[in-house]
């Protein structure tokens, strides 16, 4: 058992965080090869100003007409966001391990407050689950891999939460737990979690294609 | 009879779970706790305690040498034939991250080198304070 850990939180996880940097590189590159390829005058009316604009609207809460529609997604999107970021960057037990591995450390959260926004985290997975299942416009564009998804999002935050309470079988649910995280991480940049790094970019478009060609707004 | 309403049985199922929780560091407090390691520089406790039974860990692990963990160092060389026993390690590893790190290096290495002993914080870290 400490053999499979220590080769999971080794090895395993530098190939994980090299397959994510590189996936979102590669990425990137591609969208800008396809702009290219596709839709030429994207270059000559990409906008900072309108782009700007339209990423700083749909980043407040209740900023656009599509979130004010759907107070409740939005909240709990909104809540869930942020809890899924800060959480695992800002945890101690994180920050510790990565500090006793290079000496190098940051600001990390209260333990109830990365106990809480756990908690957030796991109950918008299960309410984005319900929502694919339940709305009949959002179950006809779900397919088994959206909810695969949120399934492979919940399993790290399940299982910490597990380890922090020592539940039963600690051990094997700190390897899934390690392992999770990395086929996590290496999935954002080939899956609809690319979203995480690619908003800014497809934000930026629609903001300076409404902008600049269709003067109006996009939100 | 009024229907029991939905929030109602949240509000005493969040009870019951709360009580559960409160109680069980009560449970099996019956024998005398473990020793641990407690160094007096942590002032606040994120962590159950670790134990470690002194003589019996050490005869167990077959170490011999006291300055193996109360050593001494200079210009980054462990002194031979020297070893701070009756010191902590915070007297010289100071506080919070540093001293933290100082412990795990200790411990948790050997453990993952050897394969034996715990190296997660949930097998490490059981006693209740
Ligand atoms: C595996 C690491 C390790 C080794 C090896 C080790 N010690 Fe310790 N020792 C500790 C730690 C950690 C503490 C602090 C424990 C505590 O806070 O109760 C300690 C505490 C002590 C104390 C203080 C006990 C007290 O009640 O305050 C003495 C004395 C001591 N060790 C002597 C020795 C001697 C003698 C040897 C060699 C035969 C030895 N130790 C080997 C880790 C070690
Ligand atoms: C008399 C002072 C002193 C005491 C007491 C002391 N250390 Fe150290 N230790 C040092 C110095 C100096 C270094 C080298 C500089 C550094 O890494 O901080 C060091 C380095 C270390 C290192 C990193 C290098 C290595 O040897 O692997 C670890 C781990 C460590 N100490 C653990 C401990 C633990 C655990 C205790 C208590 C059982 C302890 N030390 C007690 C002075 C001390
Ligand atoms: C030089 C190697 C070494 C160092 C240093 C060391 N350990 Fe261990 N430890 C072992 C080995 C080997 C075992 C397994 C002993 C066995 O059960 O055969 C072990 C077992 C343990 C166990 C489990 C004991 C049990 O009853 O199952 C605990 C707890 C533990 N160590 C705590 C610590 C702590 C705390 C420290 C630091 C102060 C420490 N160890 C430092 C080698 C080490
Ligand atoms: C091999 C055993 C071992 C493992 C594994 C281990 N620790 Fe520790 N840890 C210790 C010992 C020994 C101390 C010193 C305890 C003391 O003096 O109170 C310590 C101290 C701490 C402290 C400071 C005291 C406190 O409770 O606030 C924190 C925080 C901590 N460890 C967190 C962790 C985390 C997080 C992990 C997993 C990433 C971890 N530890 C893994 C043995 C271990």
């Amino acid at each position: 058992m400490t053999k499979a850990y220590v080769f999971a939180a080794g090895p395993l996880l530098w190939v994980s965080v090299i397959v994510f940097a590189a996936g979102c590189l590669l990425r990137l590159g591609r969208l800008a090869w396809l702009a290219r390829k596709k839709d030429r005058p994207v270059y000559a009316y990409m906008s900072a100003h309108y782009a700007l604009r339209s990423i700083g609207r749909w980043l407040v809460p209740m900023g656009t007409e599509s979130m004010r529609k759907h107070p409740v997604t939005t909240v709990v999107s909104f809540a869930f966001h942020a809890a899924v970021v800060l959480v695992p960057l800002f945890l101690f037990a994180h920050v510790l391990l990565f500090y006793e591995a290079f000496g190098i450390s940051w600001w990390t959260l209260p333990e109830e407050a990365a106990y809480a926004g756990t908690l957030v985290v796991l109950a918008g997975l299960v309410y984005f689950f319900a929502r694919r299942l339940i709305r009949p416009e959002v179950r006809y564009l779900s397919g088994p891999a959206d909810f695969a998804l949120l399934v492979l999002v919940a399993l790290p935050f399940a299982t910490g939460l597990w380890a922090f309470h020592h539940g039963p079988g600690v051990r094997v649910v700190m390897l899934l737990h390690v392992l999770s995280g990395e086929a996590l991480l290496a999935a954002i940049p080939f899956t609809k979690l690319s979203h995480m790094f690619l908003f800014p970019f497809l934000r930026g478009y629609m903001g300076s294609e409404f902008g600049s060609v269709r003067h109006a707004r996009d939100w | 009879m009024k229907p029991i309403r939905a929030k109602t049985i949240l509000g005493a199922a969040l009870v019951a779970v709360l009580a559960l929780v409160s109680l069980t560091p009560a449970w099996g407090r019956d024998q005398a706790p473990p020793p641990v390691v407690s160094d007096s520089a942590f002032d606040h406790h994120r962590r159950r305690a670790a134990p470690f039974a002194h003589d019996e860990h050490n005869d167990l692990a077959a170490i011999e040498d006291c300055a193996l963990c109360h050593h001494v160092v200079e210009n980054g060389r462990v002194k031979e034939d020297e070893d701070s026993v009756g010191m902590e390690c915070s007297e010289c590893h100071g506080s919070g991250l540093p001293l933290i790190a100082a412990y795990h290096g200790r411990c948790k290495e050997c453990h993952q080198e050897t394969g034996l002993g715990p190296i997660l914080c949930a097998t490490c870290h059981t006693v209740p304070r």
